[in-house]
């Protein structure tokens, strides 16, 4: 008798094991080839979301279950998953990227607030904002608290940081926070397929599958293009701020990027994903001779030679200012923040133009163009 | 010349010495750092040091304080305050009718201007206040006003305007090229030299203001000087270099615990050598001790400067500075 109740107890042990490992596992991995800190799972008509925390890969940063509104909710809900009904009626949305995505995905009726407006300048969002339809919260490490539970918004869409301390009073409002840690992402195609969950939260992941299918299309294809290429100029980048350089780390977004786009990057070897300060003489040992310079600032007037040179004279003494092969993106008047992430091709293509003239047809610059004197 | 021969990139002293000896056949990217980035840094460094010493010293002494430096007045903080306006209000460019400034030119001008509106200010007030304490009262609410208008703008401002201000903010003496070096020289130097020219009356304040008077001081022309030399030698100091902290405080201290005298004739030329070394050290530490080679001037002056603070704070009745 002892015998059958032992026998009892474990089979009833190992079966519930397998009735909730089956509920966290999902049915199904939706396939995402690029992504490194994103999984989507298929759950019958929901969707589990584990987003990989990027500063300590062996940990969840939050995990979501995306319910359709018209489904009712599982019994068995995977352990601190946040329920998000979806499509997602009224959201506040922290980033200008991630209001740009939304706006080109036409899901721009369902943003219900935006943080930071000046850095918006997307048509859409801002005939929005004019008519009042989307409603400014003011700034995004300090949200107008009020505001936000005004508009009853289903989720807030913000972007996380290392050791961010938490996000204060926004915890508490019992809006779910999804947590858009796409800018870690150290592969350009790993962050565009970041727009498979947005559109999965809003509801128009059909148009998303497509739209990511194209720009990866496109993006590999001008990869293809570059592998072939024996010879690649030496390429240096940005300015310094103060007496500090920051260059891209050589396994960065950005490294990947000119890597793609066929160029001899010249911190390449530096073993890091984010940017590196160095100084004038370690850039300028490195990169005196680099054929190619492109400079990202913001600034109401544009930047020339004769102001490079005014602003720092040992500027002058690179190969690349002497050729007159800078290219500079002003910030300020061009939307680089909002455009680059999920547009990938379009500034692969750009860069290609830059670094490798006559490879690719004539086309007008989005982002770089030519320094003036 | 250490701050010439050791750098992040390594160059042997053969090449250095080399490149200053004007020899040809050295690697070009040598020639381009020692000559154009090194000096310029090493005389930045120098004189930056000097001034702000000399500035500490002499704030000191005008006010019977041992804890007043440069920073004191709220002309550090005013040069803040226009930088501030030019990076994170409008966008890095100063625009005056039909000229347009970017770059480290407006920041330059920007900081300039704001540590002279606010020493003017000063000086307004001392030919109106009498009291020495009471300046002071005054030269830090202007700081705290500066302070609060300064968080404002950067509540306000976009994240590259809030970062770059955040990099001058740490001070750096990299930012001089050499062809920017010789008006930051002369107008240091200058300071320097109305600091010498004042050091007569700097040892009769020290026997107190009654006595100065007895003396033959007229002591609001002097304040009014001190202040005029003082503003000089920061204002330049900070639109270059940046806000520097620290040395100002702490290189007067190290001075008179050194000589063991009050004697400006001996104290502010002693003052403005030691200046000079700290800052030339602490540039030393921050180029060629970490791999970047960028770390702020601001996150190594405290580490030498907190400790000789909080020793003289605890030895005050022993050191006996200003009786």
């Amino acid at each position: 008798m002892k015998r059958c109740i032992v026998i009892f107890i474990l089979l009833f042990v190992l079966f519930s094991c397998k009735h909730n490992g089956s509920m966290v596992e999902g049915d199904k991995t939706d396939t995402l080839s690029y992504a490194r800190f994103l999984k989507i799972e298929i759950m019958g008509d929901s969707k589990y979301v584990t987003i990989i925390n990027p500063w300590d890969t062996t940990k969840i940063l939050s995990s979501y279950l995306l319910v359709p509104i018209k489904s009712d909710v599982p019994d068995v809900v995977p352990k601190s998953a946040k329920i998000l009904r979806t499509p997602l009626q009224k959201a506040v949305v922290f980033s200008s990227v991630h209001c740009a995505l939304l706006a080109d995905l036409n899901a721009v009726n369902s943003i219900g607030g935006i943080c930071d407006k000046e850095y918006i300048s997307h048509k859409a969002i801002k005939d929005g904002l004019a008519s009042g339809k989307i409603i400014d919260v003011g700034n995004s490490m300090s949200p107008d608290v009020e505001k936000i539970i005004d508009l009853n918004a289903g989720a807030i869409l913000l972007s996380p940081f290392e050791n961010g301390g938490g996000y204060g009073r926004l915890e508490t409002l019992g809006i779910p926070i999804v947590e858009c840690a796409d800018y870690m992402e150290t592969t350009p195609l790993g962050r565009m397929e970041w727009i498979k969950f947005y559109a999965d939260l809003f509801g128009c992941r059909s148009e998303a599958d497509s739209v990511f299918s194209t720009v990866e299309k496109r993006y590999l294809a001008l990869c293809d293009l570059t592998s072939s290429i024996t010879k690649k100029p030496k390429l240096m980048c940005d300015l310094m701020l103060g007496s500090t350089w920051y260059v891209a780390g050589g396994n960065s977004y950005m490294a990947k990027f000119f890597d793609d786009a066929g160029a001899d990057y010249l911190w390449s070897d530096l073993d890091k994903t984010g940017s590196v300060p160095l100084n004038f003489e370690l850039v300028f040992d490195r990169a005196a001779d680099a054929d190619v310079w492109i400079v990202k600032y913001g600034a109401v007037t544009h930047l020339t030679y004769s102001s490079l040179e005014t602003m720092y004279q040992p500027y002058s003494r690179f190969k690349a200012f002497k050729d007159h092969n800078i290219f500079a993106c002003n910030t300020t008047y061009c939307p680089y923040y909002e455009q680059v992430p999920f547009h990938p091709d379009v500034y692969l293509e750009e860069l290609i133009g830059i670094l490798h003239p006559g490879v690719l047809d004539n086309k007008e610059s989005v982002f770089f163009s030519p320094l003036s004197d | 010349m250490f701050n010439v021969v050791f750098g992040s990139v390594s160059i042997p002293f053969s090449g250095v010495w080399d490149v200053l000896c004007g020899e040809s056949g050295v690697k070009p990217s040598w020639s381009v750092i020692v000559i154009e980035n090194r000096i310029p840094q090493m005389l930045t460094a120098t004189l930056c040091g000097a001034a702000l010493a000399v500035s500490g010293l002499m704030l000191q002494t005008v006010f019977s304080n041992p804890l007043a430096g440069p920073s004191i007045l709220g002309i550090n903080t005013g040069a803040s305050l226009g930088v501030a306006i030019i990076m994170l209000m409008m966008g890095g460019t100063l625009v005056g009718g039909q000229y347009s400034f970017s770059g480290f030119i407006a920041v330059l001008m920007a900081a300039f201007g704001g540590s002279i509106c606010v020493m003017g200010i000063i000086m307004l007030f001392s030919s109106v206040i009498k009291s020495n304490m009471m300046l002071l009262i005054i030269g830090i609410m202007i700081g705290y006003v500066a302070s609060s208008l300064i968080s404002l703008l950067n509540f306000f401002a976009t994240a590259e305007g809030v970062h770059s201000y955040m990099i001058w903010g740490m001070g750096n003496f990299g930012g001089v090229s050499l062809d920017q070096l010789p008006f930051f020289s002369i107008a240091t130097i200058v300071g320097l030299f109305g600091a010498t020219l004042l050091i007569k009356p700097l040892n009769a304040l020290l026997l107190g203001d009654r006595y100065a008077e007895n003396l033959g001081i007229n002591i609001k022309v002097i304040r009014n000087l001190l202040l005029l030399v003082t503003g000089i030698l920061t204002a330049t100091t900070t639109a270059y270099c940046g806000p520097i902290a620290f040395i100002g405080l702490v290189c007067p201290h190290i001075a008179r615990l050194l000589l063991g005298t009050q004697n400006h004739n001996i104290l502010m030329p002693f003052t403005m050598c030691v200046g000079a070394i700290v800052a030339l050290a602490c540039n030393l530490v921050a180029t060629v001790f970490t791999a970047s080679g960028s770390i702020p001037i601001n996150a190594i002056t405290p580490i030498i400067g907190a400790p000789i603070i909080v020793y003289i704070i605890v030895n005050q009745k022993k050191i006996h500075y200003f009786n």
